[in-house]
Formats: C-alpha cells, sequence, structure tokens
C-alpha cells in the first residue's frame, strides 16, 4: 500500500485522539 | 430457531441489561433522576456514554460495509466524525453542562427558552415537536434495525425479533430512566470498542497476515487501497472528501449526545472524559474501517461471502469465532444498535414529559407524577415506533436520511452561538432554524444538490450567518441575559 495512504490513515486520526490525552493533561495542571 | 452457544452468550448480555435497569429503577427518586440521572454521573460513564448513544449499528454494520465497499477512502468520514467529536467535547460541553445547571435546564428546548427568555414559548415548542417527530423515527429505524440483525443472525421472524428487541430496551429504560440508559451505555460502549478491536486482527491472521491482505487487495481492486475511492476529477474528489467530513459538523445539535454533556457531576471532570471518548472513538472507527478493508481479501480469497456488504461483521464473526464468541460479537452489534435506541426513546418521552407536559400543561405537577409521565411516554413512544417500524419502513428510513442533518443544521449553529456568543438573542435563535431547515430541504428536495455536496456543509454555514446576521439587526437581549451570560462562561466558576 502506498505511503501516503498509510500516512492519511494514520495520522490525522492519531493526532485527533493524542490532542484528546493532552487536553485532559493540561486541564488537570490547571486545577492543582 | 436453533439453541446454540451463541444465543447462550447473546441472551446472558439481554439479561444483564435489564439487571441494570432494575437496579437503577431504586436510584431514580426525583424527574431529575429520570431525565438527567440527577447530574451525578462520572468521567466514564459520561464518555462511554455519548459515544455509545451517537454510533449506532452503523458503527458495525454501515461503516465496514462503507469500507468493504470503497477501502480506504472510507477514512474521510472517519475523521470528520472524529474531528466532530473532539469539537463538540472541549467546546460545546462544559459551557452547556454550566449553563443548563444555572438556568436548571433539563432538556434542550428548556435551555433554548430560558437562555432567550423567550415568552411566546414557540421556541419551545418548536424545537421539542422537532425533537419529537424526529426521534420517534429514529427509534423506530433502531428497532427495524434491532430486527433484521436478529432475522440474520439467528433465523427468528422479524416480527418476534422486534418485539424481543423492544422489549428489553423499553424494559430499561421505562425502569430506570437516564440512570439505566447511561450505564447500560457504559457496558455496551465497552463490548463495542473491545470487539471492534478483536475483530481486524482476528481477520488478519486468518487471511494470513498483513502483507497477505494488502497484496490480496491490490491484485482485486487497487482503488481500495487509494484515499478517494472510484471518483476522478478535481470536483469529483473535492465533493467526495468535503462531503464526508461534513458529517462531523452534525455533533453540535443532537440532543441525545448534549443531554450527557449536561449530566455529569461536575465540569472540570468534562477533561477527562473528553480523552476517554477520544480514544474510544478513534480505536473504534480504525476497527469499523480495517473490519471492511480486509473483510474484503477474506471475500476476494473465497473465505466468506456477503450478499450485503454491511453484513460483513455479522458473517466474519460466524465465521471466525466459536458459537460462544461469535454470540459476544453479535451481541455488540447488539449494543449499538440498543445503546442508540434507549437514548432516542428517553429524549423523545422526555420532551413529552418536560416539554410539553410539563411546562405547558401542568406547572406544579409533582416529581413522582412526572417521572411517571415519563415512564408512560417510554411505552407511548415505543408502541408508536414498533407500529411505524411495520407499516411504514420505508418512511421511517426515507425521514431518518433527515435526521442527523436536520438536527445539526437547526440546532447546531444554535447552540454552539448561544454558549459564546453574548449578543445573540431570540430572533437569531428563531432565524438559524428556520435558516438552516429550509436550506437543508432545499438543497435536497428543490435543488437536487446532494449527490454535489452533502446539504449539511451549506445549511450549517447559511444557519450561522442567518444567526449573527438576525441578532444584529435587532435589539440586543435584555441586560439580565447578559449578566447570565457572563456568569455561566465564566472560567472562574466552577
Amino acid at each position: 500500500m502506498s505511503f501516503l495512504t498509510w500516512f492519511f490513515f494514520l495520522v490525522p486520526m492519531n493526532v485527533l485522539m493524542i490532542i484528546g490525552i493532552v487536553y485532559y493533561f493540561r486541564e488537570r495542571r490547571k486545577w492543582s | 430457531m436453533a439453541i446454540n452457544g451463541s444465543l447462550v452468550t447473546f441472551s446472558i448480555y439481554l439479561v444483564g441489561m435489564l439487571i441494570i435497569g432494575i437496579v437503577t429503577y431504586r436510584m431514580t427518586q426525583t424527574f431529575s433522576d429520570y431525565v438527567l440521572g440527577g447530574r451525578r454521573l462520572g468521567s466514564w460513564v459520561t464518555a462511554m456514554s455519548a459515544q455509545a448513544s451517537d454510533m449506532s449499528g452503523w458503527l458495525l454494520l454501515g461503516l465496514p460495509g462503507f469500507a468493504f465497499g470503497v477501502g480506504m477512502g472510507s477514512l474521510w468520514i472517519a475523521i470528520g466524525l472524529a474531528t466532530g467529536t473532539l469539537l463538540n467535547w472541549i467546546y460545546t460541553s462544559k459551557r452547556l453542562r454550566r449553563y443548563t445547571q444555572l438556568l436548571d435546564a433539563l432538556t434542550l428546548p428548556d435551555y433554548f427558552e430560558f437562555r432567550f427568555r423567550d415568552r411566546s414559548r414557540f421556541l419551545r415548542v418548536l424545537s421539542a415537536l422537532m425533537i419529537f417527530l424526529f426521534f420517534l423515527f429514529y427509534t423506530a429505524s433502531g428497532l427495524v434495525g434491532a430486527g433484521k440483525l436478529f432475522e440474520a443472525a439467528y433465523g427468528v421472524d422479524f416480527a418476534v425479533a422486534v418485539l424481543i428487541g423492544t422489549v428489553v430496551i423499553v424494559g430499561y429504560t421505562f425502569l430506570g430512566g437516564f440512570l439505566a440508559v447511561s450505564w447500560t451505555d457504559l457496558f455496551q460502549g465497552l463490548l463495542m470498542f473491545f470487539a471492534l478491536l478483536i475483530m481486524p486482527v482476528a481477520v488478519i491472521v486468518y487471511v494470513g497476515g498483513f502483507g497477505e491482505t494488502v497484496d490480496t487487495i491490490a491484485a482485486a481492486s487497487p482503488m481500495h487501497l487509494g484515499l478517494v475511492g472510484e471518483n476522478v476529477g478535481t470536483l469529483a474528489v473535492f465533493s467526495f472528501i468535503a462531503g464526508n467530513l461534513a458529517w462531523g459538523l452534525g455533533y453540535f445539535g443532537q440532543p441525545h449526545i448534549l443531554a450527557r454533556f449536561m449530566a455529569i457531576k461536575s465540569p472540570d471532570m468534562l477533561a477527562k472524559s473528553t480523552m476517554l471518548a477520544m480514544i474510544w472513538v478513534v480505536l473504534t472507527l480504525y476497527g469499523a474501517i480495517l473490519t471492511g478493508f480486509v473483510g474484503f481479501a477474506a471475500a476476494e480469497k473465497g473465505l466468506v461471502s456477503v450478499a450485503d456488504p454491511e453484513h460483513i461483521f455479522i458473517a466474519l464473526s460466524n465465521l471466525l469465532f466459536n458459537p460462544w464468541v461469535a454470540g459476544f460479537m453479535l451481541a455488540a452489534i447488539m449494543a449499538a444498535i440498543m445503546s442508540t435506541v434507549d437514548s432516542f426513546l428517553l429524549v423523545t418521552s422526555t420532551a413529552l414529559a418536560e416539554d410539553f407536559y410539563k411546562r405547558l400543561f401542568r406547572r406544579n405537577a409533582s416529581e413522582k407524577e412526572l417521572i411517571w409521565v415519563g415512564r408512560i411516554g417510554v411505552l407511548l413512544v415505543a408502541v408508536i415506533a414498533i407500529y411505524l417500524s411495520f407499516a411504514q419502513e420505508q418512511n421511517v428510513l426515507e425521514l431518518v436520511s433527515y435526521a442527523w442533518t436536520g438536527l445539526g443544521a437547526t440546532f447546531g449553529p444554535l447552540v454552539l452561538l448561544s454558549l459564546y456568543w453574548k449578543r445573540m438573542n431570540v430572533y437569531g435563535a428563531y432565524a438559524g432554524i428556520i435558516t438552516g431547515a429550509a436550506t437543508v430541504i432545499l438543497w435536497k428536495n428543490v435543488l437536487g444538490l446532494s449527490d454535489v455536496l452533502y446539504e449539511l456543509l451549506p445549511a450549517f454555514v447559511l444557519g450561522v450567518i442567518a444567526i449573527v446576521a438576525v441578532s444584529l439587526l435587532t435589539p440586543p437581549p435584555p441586560r439580565e441575559v447578559m449578566e447570565e451570560f457572563d456568569r455561566a462562561t465564566r472560567p472562574s466558576e466552577g
């Protein structure tokens, strides 16, 4: 499978998931 | 009907759901408990409940079927949905939770009326009526889906199947209301999650490794490895990508999902739910797409055959797993359907009990009375939905194709701007609803442009413009509303 397909398949969705995780840790720091 | 392991595990799942209904029945004391779980959900239940309520049987049937047909091009709709989910959690959930508590609003129509001090009550009636109609048809379509699953998997007669599914869903929703619906969602969400993680891995191993899977697909249909399906030409590719991404815009106006945000114990707990929801949604979308994608390879190798691509998940379950495990896999599909239908059922009956019965006719009704009106509402809605699913199946499916778009286009801009723009007034709210609805109908039915571009995109944009323009052209909201907005949105107040 072409590299481009893999790149698009994995990167955007993973970035969204990582933003969700980072958001939680940033918010948590705000409370403490 | 053959008695087998699959049917046994499947039944265990159904009985488990009913037990949750009985337990939550005892926890439901007030009407607020019944409608919003008394705003005391935890992070996990909130996250799983919002996600499981959002993702219907489509996640395990429709999306794998789509990936089976177009291959990796199905990624765009997943990106659209995951983006919409993320933005909804980050930007809508916290403000909506705080604003609705400040206003003591239990439903979306409550929120609209109180937020804009709409004395005419027309905003409530209009939005509650829309919710009632769309969700009634949503419920009916969910029952049709549940019935077809039973029929396809166990050869049970469709009518019997719909009735069994309905008895279980209505049973626990009737008893435990929002708490039952949310707690069952927690287990149903986890069941869907693990089923969608296990399935593609099992198929890849069965087919002979990932390299072998991709080679098989490359030889049979190179289109499946590309990102744009069969579309050729700039316009077709743009419309394919933009149209699929635009599905994510629907999130801001879905009452059954927004209700989860309103029900969490504390606004600060929403950040953890956001994380859990994103992990859940991204991995399940991956799982669903890969199931269809590798299922295509299995079909090309002649290992499995499906008359309808949407049944690829069912066919693979029966092929790969022993009946006891296959029962769990089928339970996961049922979980996807039930976790959505129960929310529809509850939202519809809540519209009856809160928005019509209490607010318009019996302002001083007691808590017990309202809970029972809600419960009778669940039965009433279920009976009408069963009738619709038998007598009007075609019309049901027709109308449901409007529901996601219709709610997203009419309520979406309204919810977002009402939370972020102080100057917005009640006239803007009306303009947003009317413009969103009119654009969807015009675009789809009169102009027939749906094939060119999915109607939610123009409808959402025009809805936002209408709200801003009409609000600016009419007098600003009263001072008390502006001050209330400041109180509800000030970051320091929990």
